[in-house]
């Protein structure tokens, strides 16, 4: 009895080891699609990069609207005089420029579209910004409204972090004030903007 | 990597080739063309069009989104990314509808791989290349035709290995074949490999390809029946020869109707001459051709696996895998002939196999007749005369002049000069090869070269510029058909260049009631069933005297043979497009 159920117990075991092990197809997609990158990304948070040199700390929430289009708020403090070439192009001589900064604030607002229903992740866009920065000195004021395009690009660096770049080119409204002494009226002037801007960001999935 | 790949394709497509075309014939045949109307297409370029048993028609062409600034050499912003359309016709080729066909999936960029038909449903095969996982992953999912739209989930059905963009790593790849009657699915994987630094082959082409057909023989398989079940598996599947380290590469794969898979791979034995060996026999080349033999391997739906080992000392050039109705194996192959560095081709061969011991039934071969090599390598009066003298004619003229043109010609040319009497020279592939009704296998070659032109300029102020143009020629076709233990051959003359831009595809070919017929570039060729006469019809859809109202000029990029009688193919100027319908009478 022992016998036969030893070769019975070998059998199966070699009939186990004869039958091949296929594999199977999988209607669980997302198990084979989950890299750990954040491509489908709600939000985006973002500090701008090329801001710092005009002396502004930048950070933006950029919100997916679709797979297609997505709306920014911006809010920046000026931390310091900074370098900024269109300010210095329309320079005026009665103003004190070498006066210090006592307050610097700003915003924007920036609508977005995006290549190939790509927002907002990795893929080139186009965006219209509408931003609004004033600086404070001593004696005066300096206002800029900036209403320019972007053209630009995406990028997820690592899983979450995310690179944005991209040249704008638009209109500067910018207006002088005098705050100290009265009797100087306010100068107002109109120029070109653009240039180039460049910022990290972190991508968030709610 | 796919990036990469978008550039290249719209290069392709942006690109003019300025052609030449010319041709001779034996006779003229009829040829209907009718086109749709002209719409403007979303996407760039086609990649496949098919018949939909309603009648009508349905295409897929590529586009892209995105864009890319340099700044300097350094700086690179560059974001694009695939886009696919898919445009429904009438039977006319009216278009009817088109949109965009969205492959992304849980916010992934999936790749589009094929268009299948199985058990008469239309498929879409996309990949993901999984960066965290290093995996490459094949998925399939459902098309309603009428939506025009996949449908259901994407369902996995096999993987490789790749290391997502690592440099010093050829790229990872799937190829899908479905058995003659539709109840099976091969799909075959390769994972990506190291690049090894020696990627030379013998023919001095590199072996750096990134699809399945050039590898060394190691992959993976998986057969799938009608459900899409997996019915037969096999990973890093390699096949060995006994007492043998030779290294093969795949050339051809099949599935056939019971679920058993058969790779055809190539055996190449090559013996790298040395320095001296080279100097002692006077040889221009390195290289001595031992073996070119190929290997056929099946692999039963249960395991075990049967190996066909083509004639040791026979050299072969290239071999297809054809089925008759039997299900018996027919190795259709170009026999070759080593010149030098070369393996020239010297004739067709056609090898029976019985389908379950694959024991050899019957073997054909045949050389090129007097006729087609005259024909097809021009052969002129002027090498006639060279060929008189040699064999002691040395009167007149003509062989005064041969006499100094063989005194001059080095041991290599003059190699060349009579490998020109027994062999195709620019023939180094099977353009296709199909069985008709009775069985019998016929065989379509066409002579393709690259010519690399280099010229320098120098203008009036010293500078020199060095341009590059390569000229990529398409020549005379061979047409071989083995009926039983005959062969009869006949060839078609005709040159076109292709400038700076190879073809897509040179030809389109169809077999029905034992005749082929041939799209080429600007004519239909057709050959009768015992290829006594090659007759043509030149295309008025190619010609620039037949205009399409609101498109100033055509251009030809893609074109199919959707079935036994029709040849699609679409005129495009930018995003005009009028598609083409050609059926031969």
């Amino acid at each position: 009895m022992t016998r036969i159920i030893l070769f019975f117990c070998i059998g199966i075991t070699l009939n186990a080891f004869s039958q091949k092990d296929l594999p199977t197809t999988d209607s669980n997609a997302k198990k084979y699609l989950d890299d750990g990158k954040n491509t489908d990304a709600d939000a985006d948070i973002r500090i701008a990069v090329t801001s710092i040199v005009t002396g502004f700390l930048d950070l933006a929430y950029e919100q997916r609207i679709n797979h297609t289009y997505s709306v920014e708020l911006g809010g920046g403090y000026q931390f310091n005089r900074g370098i900024d070439v269109f300010k210095l192009v329309n320079e005026l001589e009665f103003f004190p420029y070498d006066e210090v900064l006592t307050k610097g604030m700003g915003f924007s607002v920036t609508a977005k579209r995006y290549g190939g229903k790509e927002a907002i992740s990795e893929m080139t866009f186009q965006a219209l910004t509408y931003r609004n920065r004033n600086s404070d000195f001593e004696t005066y004021s300096y206002n800029a409204q900036d209403i320019f395009y972007t053209f630009g690009w995406k990028y997820l660096l690592s899983n979450s972090v995310s690179a944005q770049a991209g040249f704008n080119a638009g209109l500067r409204l910018a207006k002088y004030a005098q705050t100290g002494t009265a009797g100087i009226e306010d100068v107002k002037k109109t120029g070109f903007y653009g240039g180039f801007s460049a910022g990290f960001g972190y991508y968030i999935k709610y | 990597m796919k990036k990469m790949k978008l550039a290249k394709i719209s290069v392709l497509l942006f690109f003019i080739a300025v052609c030449t075309n010319t041709s001779v014939a034996q006779g003229k045949i009829r040829v209907k063309e009718t086109h749709g109307d002209l719409f403007e297409q979303k996407g760039r370029g086609f990649i496949d069009v098919v018949e939909l048993p309603n009648g009508g028609y349905m295409s897929l062409s590529v586009g892209s989104a995105g864009g890319a600034v340099s700044i300097g050499s350094f700086i690179h912003f560059v974001q694009y990314k695939a886009l696919y359309y898919i445009q429904r016709y009438d039977k006319n080729l009216d278009l009817v509808e088109q949109k965009q066909l969205d492959i992304d999936h849980l916010g992934k960029n999936l790749a589009f791989e094929k268009l299948v038909k199985f058990q008469n449903e239309f498929y879409v095969f996309s990949t993901f290349v999984n960066k965290k996982n290093k995996k490459k992953y094949l998925f399939y999912s459902k098309l309603n035709v009428e939506k025009m739209a996949l449908e259901g989930s994407f369902i996995k059905v096999a993987e490789v290995k790749d290391p997502a963009a690592k440099t010093g790593y050829e790229e990872s790849s799937f190829d899908i074949s479905l058995s003659k009657d539709e109840k099976y699915m091969v799909v075959f994987g390769k994972d990506a490999e190291p690049i090894k630094k020696k990627s030379k082959s013998f023919f001095g082409k590199s072996s750096k390809q990134s699809k399945i057909g050039t590898y060394d023989f190691k992959f993976t398989f998986w057969v799938l029946d009608k459900d899409f079940e997996i019915v037969n598996y096999e990973k890093n599947y390699a096949v060995t020869l006994k007492e043998s380290s030779d290294k093969f590469y795949v050339r051809d794969f099949a599935v056939d109707d019971k679920g058993a898979i058969y790779i055809l791979g190539k055996n190449n034995v090559v013996d790298e001459l040395t320095r001296a060996e080279v100097k002692s026999n006077k040889r221009a080349t390195w290289v001595d051709i031992n073996k070119s033999a190929f290997v056929l391997e099946k692999i039963n739906s249960d395991g075990t696996t049967e190996q066909y080992i083509t004639p040791e000392n026979d050299l072969f050039v290239d071999m297809n895998i054809l089925f008759d109705k039997k299900g018996n194996i027919n190795l259709v192959g170009l026999n070759g002939e080593q010149v030098y560095a070369k393996l020239a081709t010297t004739g067709v061969s056609r090898i029976v196999l019985d389908n379950d011991n694959l024991d050899e039934i019957s073997n054909v071969n045949d050389n090129f007749t007097e006729d087609v090599l005259e024909n097809v390598n021009d052969i002129m009066e002027s090498e006639k005369a060279i060929d008189n003298m040699k064999n002691g004619n040395r009167k007149g003229r003509i062989q005064k002049k041969a006499k100094k043109k063989l005194a001059k010609m080095t041991p290599e040319e003059k190699a060349y000069f009579d490998i020109k009497k027994r062999a195709a020279l620019n023939v180094n592939s099977i353009a296709f090869s199909g069985l008709d009704e009775n069985g019998d296998a016929m065989i379509v070659l066409e002579e393709q070269h690259l010519e690399i032109v280099t010229t320098t300029y120098t203008d009036a102020n010293g500078r020199t510029t060095t341009t590059t143009t390569y000229y990529y020629h398409y020549d005379d076709l061979i047409f071989t058909k083995f009926i039983g233990d005959d062969v009869v051959q006949n060839y078609y003359k005709k040159s076109f260049v292709s400038i700076n831009a190879p073809l897509q595809k040179s030809m389109d070919v169809s077999l029905k009631n034992g005749e082929l017929t041939v799209m080429t570039q600007g004519h239909i060729v057709k050959s009768d069933g015992d290829l006594t006469k090659v007759r043509d019809a030149e295309l008025k859809a190619f010609s620039r005297s037949e205009k399409i109202p609101g498109m100033k000029r055509k251009y030809f990029t893609y074109r199919k043979t959707v079935n036994e009688d029709t040849i699609l193919a679409p005129a495009q100027n930018g995003k005009k497009v009028v598609w083409y319908k050609i059926t031969v009478d």
